[in-house]
């Protein structure tokens, strides 16, 4: 009968796999925010809304300084149309990430993405 | 040994994915046409609201003083005066218009806060995206010297020696207003917070007991990515870069950060970020450093103490300063 062998070579390929999955696992998240799980919608600093990123729908807000309408859709979230004038928040497209941010300055509108257990940055110099 | 290599495996997910729980308190409001998020930690809602909207009204106060954009305010005096005479302003404006003096000194002028009628003439604060004719851009250079502006901290008098000179204080005005926020918030019995003026980041002690602020720095060519992240306390942090205000036209990327010594944007960097003792600072040197790109931004942050800056030139190599050397989380060093 052939001895138990406590560690078989094909533990040891399965440990190093796993071990090298794991580092670049880690590395790739480390370097890209999470993807976010709600969205929470701010006019004047003052929270309006927190939408599910799960949940597609379209949303209108409005407020003395304007509208801003946005649009959630396969976990993302944009401004669809606004009333400002320079639209920069509408070009800036579809966000989905952990701190990321749709600012429309003239509405005083913003989005900001967040995940449900609190976020892996407090702040984000740019 | 297989259950052993399943269990440190499950373990290792377990704190990749782990995130500690958080009793921070964060608001919003829009001021110097940015966006200020202040975060305070350690105190209960009532005494951070309260720290938090006093903080909020200093920043408002300080905009009404240095805001480029009003005939009454210290800076529309200063540049409504340039040529004619010295005016009497603030000791706010005072302080702020030294510290531009000095670093602009450091920086060889890399740095300055004369920039005004560049800013002015290339309408970054405008809708209209242009770029202007050679002669305008020259013509608007020579108007750009730090040396002539005069403070004078005794008199409580700025003068700017020549007409159609005009101040704007862009680059270090954000930076100064987080760091008088920052003093706010202690003088209300605040002890963790986290000031953010756009992108100019004030940190006041540590937000929990051993635990740093992690303050991510943006990726100058990946939106929704970081280049790396820092762990910082009663420290403060800024970045300038070529993506937050630009335009393409004829595949060239014009951004609202421009050399003094070329009248055009900066061209020698993708972005750079400061961290420094104080948030003026980091502000100031920031932009200094985009315009004079690696080599010699990493040399001028190297001469202050206290300095540090990670640097991204336009070829996309990172540079950073020997004390951040492995250091910065998820950057490949």
């Amino acid at each position: 009968m052939r001895p138990d062998r406590v560690v078989t070579t094909g533990d040891i390929i399965v440990f190093v796999l796993l071990l090298a999955a794991t580092a670049a696992g880690v590395a790739f998240a480390s370097r890209s925010r999470p993807a976010g799980e709600e969205a929470a919608i701010e006019v004047n600093g003052v929270l309006r809304e927190k939408l599910a990123l799960s949940v597609d729908r379209l949303l209108k807000i409005e407020s003395p300084y304007g509208f801003n309408t946005v649009e959630v859709s396969g976990g993302r979230i944009r401004v669809r149309e606004a009333s400002c004038s320079n639209k920069i928040c509408a070009a800036q497209g579809w966000v989905h990430r952990e701190t990321e941010e749709i600012v429309c300055l003239p509405n005083r509108f913003s989005v900001r993405v967040a995940g449900r257990g609190g976020e892996k940055y407090d702040g984000i110099t740019r | 040994m297989r259950m052993t290599a399943v269990v440190l495996m499950l373990g290792l997910l377990t704190a990749a994915g782990c995130r500690e729980t958080d009793d921070s308190h964060r608001r919003s409001q829009y001021l110097m046409g940015t966006v200020v998020t202040i975060t305070v930690a350690g105190l209960d809602r009532d005494d951070a609201d309260r720290a938090m909207n006093a903080a909020f009204e200093e920043i408002r106060r300080l905009e009404g003083i240095l805001t480029f954009f009003s005939e009454d305010s210290d800076l529309g005096r200063i540049n409504a005066a340039a040529g004619e005479r010295p005016v009497g302003v603030s000791a706010e404006t005072i302080e702020v218009l030294a510290e531009a003096r000095r670093i602009s000194d450091r920086s060889g002028g890399a740095f300055d806060a004369t920039i005004g009628p560049l800013v002015s003439l290339w309408g970054f604060e405008v809708k209209e995206r242009f770029v202007p004719p050679k002669e305008e851009i020259e013509r608007a250079r020579t108007l750009v010297n730090w040396r002539n502006m005069a403070v004078d901290p005794e008199l409580g008098t700025v003068r700017l020696e020549r007409r159609g000179m005009k101040v704007d204080l862009g680059g270090i005005a954000k930076g100064y207003a987080a760091d008088r926020a920052a003093e706010t918030l202690r003088k209300h019995g605040v002890s963790r917070a986290l000031v953010a003026v756009a992108g100019d980041i004030r940190a006041v002690g540590e937000k929990a007991v051993g635990v740093a602020w992690h303050v991510g720095i943006q990726h100058p060519r990946e939106p929704g990515a970081v280049l790396g992240s820092l762990k910082i306390a009663d420290r403060s942090v800024s970045t300038s870069g070529d993506y937050e205000r630009y335009f393409i036209k004829d595949d060239v990327r014009y951004h609202h950060i421009l050399d003094p010594a070329t009248g055009r944007p900066a061209a020698a960097s993708r972005s750079a970020t400061v961290l420094a003792p104080t948030t003026t600072l980091s502000d100031a040197l920031s932009t200094a450093a985009f315009v004079l790109g690696p080599e010699k931004g990493i040399a001028l942050v190297r001469s202050v103490p206290g300095a540090e800056a990670i640097i991204v030139d336009r070829e996309g190599r990172v540079h950073v300063t020997p004390g951040l050397a492995g250091k910065v989380e998820g950057l490949a060093s």
